[in-house]
């Protein structure tokens, strides 16, 4: 039976790469071969208790399928879970550089109407999935220490 | 703010035996990643296109004979009408689900309240308070820790 890879998303740490996404980048992408059949798929995200797979052929990304893909492919449109799963990532996947800034990152979302993107090194090679979900606590973190700067300053009351 | 005022998206019904073929149209249809199982209008449970595809396609199931009863989450945790939004971070945080039913005083659905509807919520406050930060303040800036 085929098996997903797992590649770990770290970045180095340099001044540089703090400003960019490459530390948030999730540490570990499932990557699923092109002709994995659905049914597998699904067993993986399953184990592996993940929304999504990255679809990659060889070294190039295909796209990344959902558990929502799978469930409403094979529930409406009938596809069969022993079809390839490269059917379900039709579409060229939104993908992002790791030396992107997490701005531009989260307005690359937002065009495109994506929580997820797909995060390549400078060679095109996938090296991990940015999802919404995690930036939501970094945000609130940063946001909460703001709130501090408040909160330290204010007299208590007497 | 109670969290029916950010509640979006509708909340869908369906039978505890209805098929998870008839669960993924449904889902499909409405555009909802979940809807509420109810008995006698009544929640008995929540099921998920993550359901589906965990439950079904990955154990070899068909989906046209598998019962959402089968598949779905009992007894899921539930908001009220008049829930505040801390209460419903709280409730999904310890429910670790990403969508909550909120139900009446005999538990029926009147709506679903999910992650997004909290984020986009919160978003827009946050992002309507930052411009008035960068309007209304200016002096602000000439004033080393000015007092609140």
């Amino acid at each position: 039976m085929e098996s997903p890879t797992t590649t770990d998303g770290g970045g180095v740490d340099t001044e540089e790469k703090k400003m960019s996404i490459s530390s948030l980048v999730s540490a570990q992408v499932v990557s699923v071969t092109p002709t994995m059949p659905i049914q597998q798929a699904a067993r993986w995200m399953k184990s592996r208790g993940v929304g999504c797979v990255a679809v990659v052929d060889g070294e190039q990304p295909l796209g990344l399928v959902t558990d929502r893909d799978i469930a409403l492919a094979c529930g409406v449109d009938g596809v069969s879970p022993e079809t390839p799963v490269r059917t379900l990532a039709a579409h060229p996947p939104v993908t992002v550089l790791e030396s992107t800034a997490l701005p531009d990152a989260i307005a690359t979302m937002a065009r495109e109407g994506v929580r997820r993107l797909m995060v390549t090194d400078a060679t095109g090679r996938v090296v991990g999935i940015l999802s919404a979900d995690d930036l939501v606590p970094l945000l609130g973190d940063e946001l909460a220490d703001l709130g501090e700067t408040v909160r330290c300053r204010r007299p208590l009351p007497v | 703010m109670p969290v029916t005022e950010i509640a979006k998206a509708p909340v869908v019904e369906i039978a505890p035996y209805a098929t998870a073929e008839e669960a993924a149209r449904l889902m499909a249809h409405h555009h909802v990643g979940g809807l509420v199982v109810t008995r006698d209008g009544e929640l008995i449970g929540m099921v998920t296109d993550r359901d589906i595809t965990v439950s079904v396609v990955a154990e070899g199931r068909d989906l046209s004979t598998t019962a959402v009863v089968e598949i779905m989450s009992p007894e899921p945790a539930f908001l009220r009408d008049h829930s505040g939004i801390m209460e419903a971070i709280e409730a999904m945080r310890s429910s670790k689900a990403r969508r909550l039913p909120v139900v009446d005083e005999h538990l029926h659905p009147t709506g679903i309240v999910s992650v997004d509807d909290l984020l986009l919520y919160l978003a827009q406050e946050i992002a309507y308070l930052g411009r008035a930060f960068s309007r209304g303040w200016e002096v602000e800036r000439v004033t080393k820790d000015a007092p609140v």
